[in-house]
């Protein structure tokens, strides 16, 4: 005899908890549920306004060091450790779940001007005003004063220094470009194109032999490696602070710049960036892409820091507190999770990225309601009164009146340059795109 | 030598020039002439010299002389190859390369030549790059990311790895093992025992094809049962089941006789199980009317004549399965099945008195079974054969007891339940004498009435019934009382008929005991006062004259026994005649049987519908109208307003109390013209509005958003609900997934060539060598 039985996934009736609601059979006939649209909408609006009621994206700030924090590097190991160097020479290693100073090390004389973390996590190099690289060891020593591993004394001051992504060899830059074993004392090579201050220089993530540089007289160098020869500089108009690469696409770079924004570039057509970003009111000091790839944070001497989609020119968040003064360095966290940024009144400030974002372990139906929210807010992020709440932000006065005055200016120049154009033969007054506007030249 | 001689001659042509063109031809002449005379000197050896010049007017620097062109030909210099020779030819050739190099350039500046490295590299490495283009793309176009990208991929590990790798620890997984190795189970692969695969191999075409034909017949056939057997077991007929059934009873009989016959033994153990059977049910108590289905049926059965049927039949098959069997008569009789039992052996068997103090024997004193009985008195039916005609009859009989029968036993069985709580004896309350001895003609249309009530088996409505009740007055208690007794006597009296042969059964009543019955009787009356008097008195006649009517047969009968003879028995009853007569009384109960009267209450009392309930709570507000008026409000709104352009006074007299002139007014009040129709004319339920609704206006995007090019696309997207109110979970959690999602507490590295998922990898490899297949590169943009 064959026997039919009936049978059932438990998830269609079985409850979570037993605190929680029974599970109900639903019946979709649309006449049953009328005003989706409207509904939608309103739902959206709260989850909007929810949003920004819970937009708490301050978690706390690392304080200890004697001076400005001017540079950091996270750990790629370890999630919970962050290293910082400050103007005072110090240099310090975090833990970030305790908030707590674990380690302190008077690693140069005057500023530390670069800070890297070796791709193993075992040790990490400074350099400082003192024009030494130094490298340590990650641990701390059980006794006794701290040494370095190495140091290299060069003839000039070293600004930066980035480590490679796989092999055991570094690049420092001041004069010029020096790519380093990390077993020798003297450079591999030097790379130079013209002669100025180079302020910073990144290894590529993905292609790992490309380097990318920026100096003071306001240019952008590439360099190759594996060819030991740069590849081509751009000319902004003002002078690139860094820059960082998209650690998700090989060819994009972003450069921070002291007009105020932000450029990305590809790096195969340098002519004009991809994307300018614009929103802070003063220099941008720092950039560090999220490890996703899709968002930017910056640091800017505007006292605030904002988090740029790479796809849009306006930023989506910008973070401030009273107290926090000249952001000089910032680091988006390898999860994805955290942003913290050190700024020049002592302290490193550990943000949410996602500013109304729960933390913890969310419960499933705390996800499904998480996501349907989202995309709510996504789907009616065009209304008006939606984008209005979504966008608003509180700013200090100094950000809020500058921004005003900035506005006011970029409409003076824009009104100033219509009128030429109307008053002059057509043509002479070309138009020139935002993006076209701030490159000045690309040397082969 | 020959370099000797050039020089000579060299220096010769340099005089020469001195001298002119003349001077010069002379001279060669001359030279000529010199140069003769001295070669004669020299004799044979500088004749030789002369001999190896060339033919040739022109002198070149390198060593070859073109001298003697004017010379003869010697016959001697005929022998030698008409091909120059080898070496001389290569110096040739190298001398044509030699003149036709241009100068070497100029090296490049050292800044020009590092800006072409530098292009070079740019090139190479921007072609190196250009590889990741197509998964940026990719990446950036993909709805879901998952980061970090490094997902670990479960590995299917093949079977036999899997089963290799597992290792049976519990006793029980041991035992199985076992089981399997010993059978040779295949664990690998090809899942065949090597029996199986060995028949495989040895069957032969022929015998493969016959087999199959055999399978294929034997699935029809299973089939065609199934199907069968799917369609009996859907037969809902009662009828059907009951012969299917009886059927089987009776196979299951011959069986067992047939087994007497052949082995008396098995018989007797085959007996012992059904005592074991019944053992069984009596420990279980199943079948009573404690389990849930029975109480439910129980509260049914009140109204559901059906329902009651069906408890009866359960309690019936209880009784019927706590039946002892008689075993130790086994020559007796071969219907020792248990379900003739109950009816032949059990029943008479019960003393009156028993049954009356036992419930459990209460359960079905009912009619059939004493018709049986008496069939079975009457006649001489002990064979088989009878017997199972008789069952058969029973059941049709069964079916044929009408619900009233039903309900009798059921109101019999209450009865002596009351009795039994009461404690009062059955006979006591049995006189209505005092009623009976009343003068049957003082009230004839309320006698009238309770008789159609009582023989018409209560087919009157309850409004009737009120009407009639409740035109007797307090005041006259005494007549109710009386109707009811006449009623009650005259039921009696019919029922005394049929049963007039067992008279004899009849007990002493005592007088005493039908003043008792009075006195309930008033009491029912007088509590039948207020509102519900109608009901209550009703409900009470109704419960007392079936137990008045069981009752009072002694008193009627003695009363009665004067006429009994004069009255002609209408019926007579041949058959019933050895029936008890409290059998009879309870059989013939039925016309007492009455409406089901609560169920009319309960029609009253749900009367009030929702639909009232709701126009009284909103008696005040008329919503309709109002909505009429705000519609008509609208419309007049709506409606176009002529302009008023008159201006009094001029072109006439104006002032206090003059109007301007119709003919101006005429002129000057501008009509506009009508309006449109309204869109909402046939609709009467709805006021449409046109207007832009400033409010609304507020909340609505201005203009069309960037991504979207045509503004049904941004309708499009806002239109489709994404919440679980409108979706299934599935789709609801397919809409609302996320964009990106990320692992809290896991580093994501940055992108490399292992996390490129494998469709996407050739192109990261052969981008670096991009024009090895031109047709296919030149398909992909970017690359």
């Amino acid at each position: 005899m064959r026997v039919k039985v009936l049978s059932r996934n438990p998830d269609d009736y079985v409850r979570e908890t037993k605190l929680d609601l029974q599970r109900v059979p639903r019946n979709y006939d649309p006449a049953l549920h009328p005003f989706e649209v409207p509904r939608e909408y309103i739902r959206a609006l709260n989850a909007t306004k929810l949003e920004r009621v819970f937009a708490k994206p301050f978690l706390g700030s690392l304080d200890g060091h004697r001076d400005g924090v001017n540079c950091m590097a996270k750990h790629p190991k370890s999630l919970s450790t962050v290293l910082s160097g400050a103007c005072d020479g110090e240099v310090k290693v975090w833990n970030l779940t305790k908030r707590q100073c674990i380690r302190t090390i008077q690693a140069h004389e005057g500023f530390v001007r670069g800070i890297c973390a070796r791709f193993c996590g075992t040790s990490f190099f400074t350099v400082g005003d003192d024009k030494t690289v130094k490298q340590w060891k990650m641990e701390s020593p059980e006794y006794g004063e701290e040494e370095p591993i190495h140091t290299i004394l060069g003839k000039t001051v070293y600004t930066g220094i980035d480590h490679h992504w796989k092999e055991a060899v570094f690049a420092t830059c001041g004069q010029q470009v020096d790519i380093w074993d990390e077993q020798r004392t003297s450079p591999m090579c030097s790379l130079t194109w013209g002669f100025d201050s180079i302020s910073s220089v990144k290894f590529n993530p993905i292609e790992t032999y490309l380097l990318g540089s920026c100096a003071s007289d306001r240019n952008i160098v590439l360099y190759d490696m594996r060819k030991s020869t740069p590849l081509k500089k751009v000319i902004l108009n003002m002078r690139t602070n860094t820059l960082c690469w998209n650690p998700m696409e090989a060819f994009i770079f972003t450069a921070a710049n002291e007009d105020y924004n932000l450029y990305t570039f590809d790096m195969r057509f340098l002519e004009s960036p991809v994307m300018v970003h614009m929103d802070h009111v003063s220099a941008v000091l720092d950039v560090d892409y999220s490890p996703t790839g899709k968002e930017f944070v910056s640091a800017s001497f505007d006292k605030s820091i904002r988090i740029f989609p790479v796809d849009k020119g306006r930023s989506r968040e910008v973070y401030h507190t009273k107290r926090m003064q000249h952001v000089i360095t910032v680091k988006w966290t390898s999860d994805n999770k955290y942003i913290l940024c050190g700024s020049d009144e002592m302290n490193i400030r550990l943000w949410k990225a996602n500013a109304s974002e729960k933390l913890g372990v969310l419960a499933p139906r705390e996800k499904a309601a998480m996501n349907y929210n989202q995309k709510l807010k996504e789907k009616f992020q065009y209304h008006p009164k939606i984008r209005r709440i979504a966008q608003h932000r509180h700013l200090p006065k100094s950000i809020y009146c500058q921004i005003k005055e900035q506005r006011i200016m970029r409409e003076a120049r824009r009104r100033k340059e219509l009128n030429r154009r109307k008053h002059s033969k057509p043509g002479s007054v070309p138009l020139v795109s935002e993006k076209k506007k701030h490159i000045v030249a690309v040397v082969k | 030598m020959s370099e000797e001689w050039l020089g000579t001659e060299a220096a010769a042509g340099e005089s020469g020039d001195e001298d002119g063109d003349e001077g010069q031809e002379d001279g060669e002449r001359r030279h000529r002439q010199l140069l003769e005379a001295v070669s004669a000197l020299s004799g044979r050896k500088r004749r030789r010299l002369a001999e190896r010049t060339e033919a040739s007017v022109q002198v070149s620097e390198f060593n070859v002389s073109t001298k003697g062109a004017g010379e003869k030909l010697v016959l001697a210099e005929l022998l030698q190859p008409i091909r120059p020779k080898s070496a001389l030819s290569r110096v040739k050739n190298e001398l044509t390369r030699v003149k036709q190099k241009a100068a070497v350039e100029l090296p490049l500046s050292k800044e020009e030549a590092k800006r072409v490295v530098r292009e070079a590299a740019y090139v190479t490495t921007s072609k190196d790059v250009g590889k990741w283009q197509q998964i940026v793309l990719q990446n950036r176009r993909a709805e879901q990311l998952v980061f970090p990208l490094k997902q670990d991929v479960a590995a299917v590990v093949p079977l036999e790895q899997a089963a290799s790798a597992w290792k049976a620890r519990t006793p029980l997984e041991q035992e199985i093992f076992g089981l399997l190795h010993k059978t040779k189970q295949p664990i690998t692969d090809p899942l065949l025992t090597p029996e199986e695969a060995a028949s495989l191999q040895a069957m032969s075409l022929e015998e493969a094809r016959q087999r199959r034909a055999e399978l294929q017949k034997a699935r029809v056939v299973q089939s065609y049962y199934e199907a069968k057997a799917r369609r009996e077991k859907k037969i809902k007929s009662k009828k059907y089941h009951r012969v299917l059934k009886k059927s089987k009873r009776r196979k299951a009989l011959k069986e067992f006789e047939l087994l007497q016959k052949s082995d008396p033994e098995a018989a007797l153990t085959r007996l012992e199980e059904l005592e074991q059977l019944r053992m069984q049910e009596r420990m279980s108590l199943k079948h009573q009317s404690k389990g849930k289905w029975a109480r439910s049926r129980a509260i049914i059965a009140k109204y559901d004549l059906e329902a009651r049927k069906a408890m009866q039949e359960q309690l019936a098959k209880n009784k019927e399965l706590m039946q002892k069997v008689r075993v130790e008569l086994p020559e007796e009789k071969p219907h020792g099945m248990p379900e003739e039992d109950l009816t032949s052996v059990t029943v008479p068997t019960i003393p009156m008195d028993a049954s009356r103090a036992n419930p459990w024997l209460l359960g079905k004193p009912s009619s059939p079974a004493k018709e049986l009985e008496a069939q079975e008195g009457q006649g001489d039916v002990s064979e088989p054969g009878a017997a199972e005609s008789k069952e058969e009859m029973e059941e049709e009989e069964e079916e044929e007891m009408s619900e009233e029968e039903a309900l009798l036993q059921d109101f019999t069985q209450k009865r002596h339940m009351r009795r039994q709580q009461a404690g009062i004896p059955a006979g006591q309350d049995a006189d209505v004498t005092g009623a009976v001895s009343e003068p049957p003609g003082a009230i004839p249309i309320p006698l009238i009435c309770a008789e159609a009530e009582v023989s018409g088996g209560m087919e009157l409505p309850a409004g009737a019934q009120e009407e009639v009740l409740l035109s007797q007055q307090l005041g006259r208690a005494q007549t109710m009382e009386d109707v009811e007794a006449l009623a009650s006597e005259e039921h009696v009296e019919e029922l005394e008929q049929p049963a007039a042969g067992g008279r004899e059964v009849g007990v002493q009543q005592p007088v005493a005991a039908g003043a008792k019955a009075r006195a309930w009787q008033q009491r029912a009356a007088g509590a039948g006062t207020g509102a519900e008097q109608p009901v209550a008195a009703a409900a009470e006649a109704r419960e007392g004259q079936p137990a008045a009517a069981g009752g009072e047969k002694g008193a009627q009968r003695q009363q009665e026994e004067g006429r009994a003879g004069a009255r002609p028995a209408r019926k007579p009853a041949a058959q019933k005649q050895l029936i008890s007569l409290q059998a009879v009384l309870e059989g013939r109960a039925q016309e007492v049987q009455c409406p089901s009267l609560p169920v009319l209450l309960e029609e009253e009392e749900g009367g009030i519908d929702q639909r009232g309930v709701i126009t009284e709570a909103f008696a005040g507000d008329d919503v309709v109208a109002d909505f009429r008026r705000e519609k008509r409000k609208a419309e007049q709104d709506a409606k176009p307003q002529p302009v008023n352009l008159v201006l009094p006074g001029w072109g006439e007299w104006g002032g206090s109390g003059l109007k301007p002139s119709a003919k101006k007014i005429k002129r000057f009040l501008l009509k506009p013209p009508p309006a449109p129709p309204r869109k909402d004319q046939h609709l009467p339920h709805v006021i449409m509005s046109e207007k832009r609704n400033i409010y609304a206006a507020a909340h609505q995007v201005s203009e069309l958003p960037f991504p979207f090019e045509r503004h049904q696309q941004f309708e499009q997207s806002i239109r489709t609900p994404v919440g679980a109110t409108w979706n299934t979970q599935r789709a609801f959690q397919k809409l609302t997934a996320p964009r990106v999602i990320t692992r809290s507490g896991h580093i994501i590295p940055p992108i490399s060539a292992e996390d490129v998922p494998a469709a996407a990898r050739p192109a990261l490899e052969l981008a670096p060598e991009p024009r090895v297949q031109p047709g296919q590169r030149r398909g992909r943009a970017g690359l």
